[in-house]
């Protein structure tokens, strides 16, 4: 059942129905006095005012400043603000929602939460969206916090890459995840966000049950995030090629978990949750990139604030600033640095380190290679995942937790399906501001569709079997992606036969092709030895026998990562012109093309055995072309190390006074993204609010 | 206090000449008697007569002089200065010319031609006796190789059967194009089998093939061999009137000659979980090749063997089939779609 939010009545800019995106606490932005009419301290824009340690002046201060307004950002802001506290939230980004705006929205909590019971009863929503019956037998569903803590700590549990998803993860953090992720649910729910049926778990959300719907809204005449719905052009579906300012990915059908008209994905998660935060009077500094920690001594004594720097984005067609959807709330400050005072406590949720190739490198030397970025490097800019929280932690003496577990999921990094564009890991059209700064699509082949090219590295040389290539180890999540001997509810949790050596070398599927991408070849050279860029070979016959529409927005031959050429040759020398990371000619490729020729010819391939997976085709027919198979690192694990209150802990053990963590910048927790970051930021929320300012 | 000394274990001595260095490994010769600070390379190496390549700078890692800074003209082999450039030490120390000397156009003759690097300011302190010194000696002059080769001819065949009868004739797409742009209309090419018989003499149209700016071709019909089995052709291609050097091109043509194709082998493609057909499904039985039709059904024309059948579609994985062909056979392929997560499973 869905708890409705009152209507707001202290608050004297409550909007009409139907949200009006851009005249909405217009005149309360400036100053940032969106707040004053509710009892709380507001955010002080008079600068130069009260010295801190080392004579720091401070521009602003609130009582709980949040870095990064994604999902642990503004989960962690609207749980402050409920708690009375006035709330900053500071991001990089142009706008708000982080990497939620653009996921698929799968929620994964549990521990019988209430959509959990709901769907074991048959329910529907208490608004009547839902029409289809539960997904998920009640038996699938039948959870507690106990046996949500055994699963997420079991020490059992082996993946197909025989890596530990659970072992390693902190348990006093497990266990205060487990108990918060019924609270969390309705809190969600409490900030407009509906949820579908729940169908299976995300990954490293546990084996034993279902704990994972999806987010939705229903199509309708006009958004209303207070009603649930949305228009088809906000939710990017009324254009097949274009996508809208609301919705950098296209909504998906969500029928089959809600009924006709339900569409899902991160939109109609982040946007409500933005919404909910922006009507409540959370205050946000967009533009800027949280640089620093002060504390009071350099490993000691409270954490009072922190240093920020303006980081606008500008259009690089228009040449203005991109601007937030919303602007209520907002406090537009264009100052280089400013130093921003916390009463209580900040709260680190500014995503993790897969962005930035000299943090990341730390867990994996070769991912050194700025060649490959982040996923959404485009909607989220040059600061996603930059890694900011670990160094600025670090540097105030943090410890870590969760090392290896960069490792063990399937997509922390790992090649991208979607060809010749940079931004592989989702698609985006035109229509959103952040387009031009991928210029395609991306052409997506799906794994299946490697067998159609050739994979080349920097130097024009294959260095795998194409079709294991893009191949992914299961995430070990309810019903089992094959990891676990006993598939749903057979499941034993803690069971020394789920890593048994006879069941793990049966069930190991890995190929390492990923590994073998990232491999020195002839062309990495000293001090860095970085492996390089890898393209899909492919010809015109190639296009003929798939329908591959390679053409505007899917590929873009001014990017640098699609080309066309008549020859194999000038194919080389246009990636060795155009691409940004091209480094060195791709001299082998047209030997490598005619080797490759003649394997199809003989049907065997002596170099990667490729006649034993699939069909081979020859690579003869002009035009030629080449599209970058990029190899994108998506979550990050392995991080700041964290206590039940998600404090973060220094190398003592200690917590360090005044500062707290939530979302990718933690580690010790081997979950893919939502459900992680909405508990951990709850949580945060909770506690930074409760510290005496 | 304990002083401690510098030890009983023998460090090997430090290496001045590290990469890079051009110096005499053995005993001296007079063309390799001098040790230079750094070495000039041509990006790329060789180079095609007349293309344009680039400079880069390779320094060894313990450099016998201060680099930063220094001046360079590039002299081409007549002396003429064709660029100017600095010598940039990176804060990771690592040498580059800036601005890169880019652009440079290669010589039209093949072969070895002996550029140089001039420094021309000393950045060491002077004083007046070393700058009158100076002023007497020839500045440094650093010699380079640019290789000039000739242009390769780019050949393509396609359009061509995967298998062709023996003894029956059989067609094929041949395409020219030279890789440095000379333009190839009207280009001469030939064909010879497997024991060099020539088998066609043609040259290449006035139409650039469909899709393609400028490659130039022509349909071949040829007659198959007699004898079953793989065969390796050649197409031959070279330029020998055009003003710029091309080298000969000798580009294999593969040919797998079977016996009749008479037997039927006739598949079904579907999904293997809801048994729709799968439209245009591709069908491959080395060296047999089809496309299935909008229904998912295909036929292959193939000789009597062993055969590894795959058939794969959008958005499936391919399936295999292992099998004897003897006779007409009917064979359906269930196909397993892709499990690549969605946008939305993948996403939390």
């Amino acid at each position: 059942m869905t708890k409705k939010r009152g209507t707001d009545s202290t608050s004297g800019k409550t909007p009409a129905v139907g949200m009006n995106r851009r005249d909405f606490f217009k005149a309360g932005a400036a100053a940032g006095v969106g707040a004053a009419a509710l009892a709380a301290p507001v955010a002080a824009p008079a600068a130069g005012h009260e010295a801190g340690p080392g004579g720091i002046t401070w521009d602003y201060e609130v009582d709980v400043l949040i870095c990064g307004g994604g999902c642990a950002g503004i989960t962690a802001a609207i749980r402050a603000r409920d708690a009375g506290a006035s709330v900053l939230v500071v991001d990089a980004n142009y706008d708000l929602g982080g990497r939620m705006l653009h996921s698929g929205s799968f929620l994964s909590l549990g521990g019988g939460d209430v959509i959990q019971k709901r769907d074991m009863a048959g329910e529907a929503d208490a608004e009547g969206y839902i029409t289809v019956p539960p997904v998920e037998d009640p038996a699938e569903l039948d959870d507690n916090v106990d046996l949500l803590f055994t699963d997420v700590t079991d020490w059992s549990i082996v993946d197909p890459k025989a890596q530990s998803p659970y072992r390693y993860n902190e348990r006093e953090m497990m266990r205060a995840w487990a108990e918060n992720c019924p609270p969390t649910r309705e809190f969600l729910m409490a900030n407009y966000v509906r949820f579908t049926r729940v169908s299976g778990t995300h990954g490293g959300g546990g084996l034993s049950r279902a704990r994972a719907p999806y987010c939705f809204l229903m199509l309708g005449d006009v958004t209303d995030i207070r009603k649930g719905t949305i228009t088809a052009e906000d939710a990017g579906l009324a254009d097949a090629e274009r996508t809208s300012p609301f919705a950098p990915v296209k909504m998906e059908d969500a029928t089959s978990l809600v009924g006709p008209g339900a569409v899902r994905n991160g939109v109609a998660l982040a946007r409500p949750l933005e919404f909910s935060m922006r009507e409540k009077g959370v205050h946000i500094m967009l533009n800027r990139h949280f640089d620093d920690l002060i504390r009071e001594e350099p490993f000691a004594g409270r954490v009072v604030g922190i240093r920020a720097s303006y980081t606008p984005r500008i259009h690089p067609v228009s040449g203005q600033r991109l601007e937030s959807f919303w602007q209520n709330g907002n406090i537009d400050e264009r100052r280089p640095s400013v130093n921003i005072r916390a009463r209580k406590a900040v709260i680190l949720a500014s995503g993790g380190h897969a962005g930035n190739p000299e943090i990341r490198s730390m867990f994996y030397g070769a991912m050194r290679e700025p060649a490959f970025p982040t996923s959404g490097m485009a909607l989220l800019g040059p600061a996603a995942q930059d890694g900011t929280a670990l160094k600025a932690a670090l540097r105030v003496g943090a410890n870590m937790a969760g090392m290896q577990q960069n490792l063990s999921y399937p997509t922390t990094f790992h090649i991208a399906s979607r060809l010749g564009t940079r931004d592989a890991y989702t698609d985006m059209y035109p229509g959103h501001p952040t387009f031009a700064f991928r210029g395609a699509t991306g052409l997506a082949v799906g794994g299946s569709g490697f067998e159609e090219f050739i994979a080349v590295n920097q130097v024009g040389k294959r260095f795998f079997n194409e079709i294991r290539l893009p191949k992914r180890p299961g995430a070990n999540r309810y019903p089992g992606d094959k990891a676990a001997p006993g598939q749903g509810l057979d499941h034993k949790p803690l069971d020394w036969r789920n890593c048994a050596a006879e069941w793990v070398r049966q069930s190991y599927t890995y190929d390492h092709g990923l590994d073998a991408a990232l491999a020195m070849n002839e062309g990495s050279k000293a001090p860095h030895y970085h492996s390089g860029s890898l393209w899909a070979i492919m010809d015109q016959d190639t296009i003929d026998r798939t329908g591959w529409e390679l053409r505007f927005p899917f590929v873009n031959e001014s990017n640098g990562y699609f080309f066309k050429a008549d020859t194999i040759q000038e194919l080389a020398g246009k990636i060795f012109a155009g691409h940004p990371y091209a480094r060195i000619p791709l001299s082998h490729l047209g030997t490598t093309v005619d080797t490759w020729n003649g394997y199809v010819a003989a049907g065997a391939d002596p170099e990667f055995e490729r006649e034993k997976d699939g069909p081979m085709y020859a690579i003869a027919k002009p035009p030629f072309y080449a599209l970058s198979i990029m190899v994108v690192w998506h979550d990050s694990y392995g991080g700041l190390r964290c206590n039940g209150r998600h404090q973060v802990i220094d190398m003592d053990g200690q917590p360090i006074p005044g500062l707290y963590a939530g979302g990718e910048a933690v580690g010790g927790f081997n979950k893919h993204g939502l459900g992680k970051g909405h508990v951990q930021g709850f949580i945060a929320g909770t506690f930074a609010a409760a510290e005496l300012g | 206090m304990t002083t401690l000394q510098a030890g009983g274990s023998r460090l090997p001595a430090p290496d001045p000449a590290g990469r890079g260095t051009i110096s005499a490994a053995g005993p001296q010769t007079t063309r390799q008697a001098v040790t230079h600070p750094f070495k000039i390379v041509t990006v790329p190496a060789p180079i095609e007569a007349a293309s344009s390549f680039r400079l880069e700078i390779e320094t060894p890692e313990f450099p016998s002089a201060e680099l930063n800074g220094a001046e360079l003209s590039i002299r081409d082999a007549e002396g003429v200065e064709v660029a100017r450039c600095t010598i940039v030490r990176g804060s990771d120390g690592v040498h580059v010319l800036a601005p890169v000397p880019m652009g440079l156009i290669a010589p039209a003759t093949t072969g070895s031609h002996l550029w140089q690097a001039v420094l021309c300011s000393d950045d060491a302190t002077e004083d007046d006796a070393d700058a009158a010194a100076d002023a007497a000696s020839p500045p440094e002059a650093v010699p380079f190789a640019v290789n000039v080769a000739a242009h390769t001819i780019f050949v393509s065949v396609w359009d061509m059967p995967p298998a062709v009868e023996a003894g029956r004739p059989f067609a094929a797409t041949v395409g020219l194009k030279c890789t440095c742009g000379c333009d190839t209309r009207g280009w001469a090419f030939s064909i010879t089998d497997a024991v060099g018989c020539e088998v066609h003499a043609g040259r290449v149209g006035d139409e650039p093939a469909a899709g393609t700016e400028a490659l130039y071709h022509a349909r071949v019909e040829m007659m198959a061999p007699p004898d079953v089995g793989r065969a390796v052709w050649n197409v031959t291609a070279h330029c020998p009137d055009n003003p710029m050097p091309h080298a000969l091109r000798i580009q294999p043509l593969h040919l797998n000659v079977i016996e009749r194709a008479e037997i039927a082998l006739r598949l079904r493609v579907v999904d293997a979980e809801t048994g729709a057909p799968v439209p245009r499904a591709k069908i491959v039985a080395h060296p047999f090749r089809t496309l299935a039709d909008e229904t998912g059904a295909a036929e292959l024309r193939v000789a009597p063997g062993e055969y590894r059948i795959f058939a794969s579609g959008k958005g499936y994985f391919a399936s295999q089939h292992s099998t004897r062909v003897t006779g007409d056979m009917e064979l359906v392929a269930e196909l397993h779609p892709d499990r690549e997560p969605t946008v939305a499973d993948a996403w939390a």
